[in-house]
C-alpha cells in the first residue's frame, strides 16, 4: 500500500523555513493562552477581593457560553434534581427551594398574611413593642371579614404569639357569634328539623311545625 | 424530560420549624402542623372550657399585670375516640403552634433507665427548642399510672415504671410550655400527676347535634336524606364519634364496592344493617338502639328513608390535582 507522502525537509531548505513559521506561531499561541490563563485568574482572584464567589462566576460564565441544545439540557436535568429533591424532602436551604417548598405545602386557600411586609417569624417579638392599637383593631377586623368571607377560624395569618393573631381570632368568633369550635354548617342540620323545644315557639311561619311521621 | 406527575410526591407539610422540632425530637413523638387540624365536634361544656382556655393563653400578658399566670396544662378524659386528640390539635392551630404528639411507643424502652431517659430528652428537646408549641401526651395512662409498691418482689418493670413517672411528675412540674394530655382511664392516674393538670377537661360522647354532624360529615360526599341522618342520631344515642365514623364509612365503601363483594346495598336497612353486623361498641359502654335492638332499629330506618335510596352523591370539587391521581 502506498503510504502518503510526508514533506521531508532539509537543511536550510523552503520546507524548513515554513516548518518554522508554524512552530513560532505555535509558540506565540501558546504564549498567548498561558497570558490569557493568567489574566483570567487575576480577574477571578479581582473578583474574589471584592467579594463575590469564584465558584459561581465559574459557573455563570460556563452557562453563558453553552450553545441552545446545552443549555435545554441542563435545564432539564436541574428541574428533575428539584423534583427529587422535593420527594426527599431537601427543598429546604435556597430562596427558590423554600418558595417551593411553601408553595408545594400549602394549600390553595392559604394567603400570605396581610400587612406582614415579609417579616416571617419575627412580629411576634420585634413588633409587639411597635404594633399600636390601631394595628390591633385592623387585625380584628381581618378577622371579621375572614369570617365574613368564609375562611376557617384556624386560617389565622398571623403568625403565634403575635398579638394581631389574639385580635385576628377574636373578630372571626365576634363576627361568627360563637367560640370557632361551632359545627360546621354545612353539617348542621337545618332549623325545620331541629326537634321543636317546647319554651321556643317560633310564631307565623309556616312549615315550622314538625311534620314527621305524615309520610 | 420525565414527567414531574409520575413522580409520586412525598407529602411536604413540615415548615422549617416544624422540621427542626422534629429533628430535635429524634423520634421521640411526632410533630403535627397547625394547618392539618381538623374541625372538632364537641359538646358546648368542652368548647366553653377550651375557649375560655386560649382566651387566658392569648392574655397572657394582661394576666401577668395582675401577678397570675395562664393555666398551662389540661387532662382531657374520656370515652375513646372522642376528639381529645382533635381537640388539642384544635388548641394548637388556633395558637398557631405546632403540636408535638407522644405516644406510649416514642416513650417506653426495653433498656433499663431507657424510658426515664425518653421522659427527659423530650421535655428537654420542647425546652431547647425555645419557640411555642404544644406537648400532647396521648394515653398518659401508659406512662401515668399510680405508683405501686414495690417492697415485694415484684421485678424490674414495676421499679422502671415507677421511675417513669417520677421523671414525668418532676418535668411536669418545671415545664414551661403547654401540655395537654388525653386518657380514657383517668381513674388509674397517679394522684400526684393529677394534681398538676390546671384543667381536667372530660370530653363526654356526643350529643345529639354532634352526633348528627358526624354522621353527615362521614357519609360525605353521599347526600344522605336528613330525615334519615334525624333517624341514624336517635339510633345511635351512646356512639363515640369514632363508632359513628366507621358505621358511615362502611356504608359508604358497600355504596360503592356493594354489588363487586356481592353485599349490594338495595335499601337503607340492609346497608346499616351489614354494618351494624360488623361494628360493636365496647361491650362496657351502654349499647345504642342501633346494635342493642338492631331489628326494630332497621325498621325505622326503612321509614325514614321513604324509599329514596341509594343517596345521590355530591360532585367531586375541581381540585386541580388530576394528574397527580
Amino acid at each position: 500500500m502506498a503510504r502518503k507522502k510526508q514533506a521531508q525537509p532539509g537543511h536550510n531548505s523552503a520546507a524548513a523555513d515554513e516548518l518554522r513559521v508554524y512552530i513560532e506561531r505555535i509558540e506565540r499561541l501558546e504564549s498567548d493562552k498561558t497570558e490569557i490563563a493568567q489574566d483570567i485568574k487575576d480577574a477571578k482572584a479581582e473578583a474574589k477581593s471584592r467579594g463575590f464567589d469564584v465558584k459561581a462566576i465559574e459557573k455563570i460564565v460556563k452557562e453563558r457560553s453553552e450553545t441552545e441544545e446545552q443549555r435545554r439540557r441542563r435545564k432539564e436535568t436541574e428541574d428533575l434534581t428539584d423534583v427529587y429533591r422535593a420527594a426527599l424532602g431537601m427543598l429546604d436551604g435556597t430562596p427558590l427551594g423554600d418558595s417551593a417548598r411553601e408553595r408545594l405545602s400549602k394549600r390553595p386557600e392559604d394567603k400570605p398574611a396581610p400587612e406582614d411586609s415579609g417579616q416571617g417569624e419575627e412580629p411576634a417579638t420585634n413588633q409587639r413593642a411597635t404594633l399600636t392599637a390601631e394595628d390591633i383593631a385592623s387585625a380584628k377586623d381581618a378577622g371579621r371579614q375572614a369570617c365574613r368571607d368564609g375562611k376557617r377560624v384556624i386560617d389565622n395569618p398571623y403568625t403565634a404569639g403575635d398579638p394581631r393573631r389574639a385580635a385576628w381570632d377574636e373578630g372571626w368568633c365576634f363576627e361568627a357569634g360563637s367560640d370557632g369550635m361551632d359545627i360546621p354548617s354545612a353539617w348542621r342540620r337545618s332549623e325545620k328539623k331541629k326537634p321543636a323545644k317546647p319554651d321556643a315557639p317560633k310564631d307565623g311561619e309556616p312549615g315550622e311545625q314538625p311534620d314527621d311521621g305524615e309520610e | 424530560m420525565r414527567k414531574v406527575r409520575s413522580i409520586s410526591p412525598t407529602p411536604l407539610h413540615l415548615s422549617k420549624e416544624t422540621e427542626e422540632l422534629r429533628r430535635a425530637l429524634r423520634g421521640r413523638g411526632e410533630v403535627l402542623e397547625p394547618h392539618e387540624a381538623e374541625e372538632p365536634i364537641l359538646a358546648s361544656v368542652v368548647r366553653g372550657a377550651m375557649f375560655g382556655w386560649l382566651a387566658e393563653l392569648n392574655a397572657r400578658e394582661e394576666l401577668s399585670a395582675v401577678g397570675i399566670k395562664p393555666r398551662a396544662s389540661a387532662l382531657l378524659s374520656g370515652p375513646p375516640g372522642c376528639g381529645k386528640t382533635t381537640l388539642a390539635h384544635h388548641l394548637a392551630a388556633r395558637l398557631g403552634v405546632p403540636m408535638v404528639n407522644v405516644g406510649a411507643e416514642h416513650i417506653i424502652d426495653s433498656a433499663h433507665g431507657g424510658s426515664e431517659k425518653n421522659v427527659a430528652h423530650l421535655f428537654n428537646a420542647i425546652e431547647d427548642f425555645g419557640k411555642p408549641c404544644i406537648l400532647f401526651l396521648d394515653e398518659i395512662d401508659s406512662i401515668g399510672g399510680k405508683r405501686k409498691d414495690t417492697s415485694g418482689d415484684l421485678g424490674g418493670a414495676v421499679t422502671a415504671g415507677n421511675s417513669t413517672l417520677t421523671v414525668l411528675l418532676r418535668k411536669v412540674e418545671s415545664f414551661n410550655g403547654i401540655l395537654v394530655a388525653a386518657t380514657n382511664r383517668a381513674d388509674t392516674l397517679d394522684q400526684a400527676l393529677w394534681r398538676r393538670f390546671g384543667m381536667q377537661i372530660e370530653v363526654a360522647l356526643p350529643d345529639d347535634d354532634a352526633r348528627w354532624a358526624i354522621l353527615k360529615r362521614y357519609g360525605e360526599p353521599f347526600l344522605f336524606d336528613e330525615d334519615l341522618l334525624d333517624c341514624l342520631t336517635e339510633l345511635t344515642d351512646g356512639a363515640a364519634p369514632s363508632l359513628l365514623r366507621q358505621l358511615m364509612e362502611g356504608v359508604k365503601r358497600l355504596l360503592v364496592l356493594g354489588e363487586r363483594i356481592r353485599q349490594p346495598a338495595t335499601s337503607a336497612a340492609a346497608a346499616f344493617g351489614a354494618i351494624a353486623a360488623q361494628t360493636k361498641p365496647h361491650p362496657d359502654y351502654e349499647s345504642p338502639l342501633l346494635w342493642s335492638q338492631t331489628g326494630k332499629a332497621l325498621e325505622e330506618i326503612t321509614r325514614a328513608a321513604k324509599g329514596q335510596w341509594p343517596p345521590a352523591r355530591k360532585e367531586a370539587p375541581e381540585t386541580g390535582n388530576k394528574d397527580a391521581a
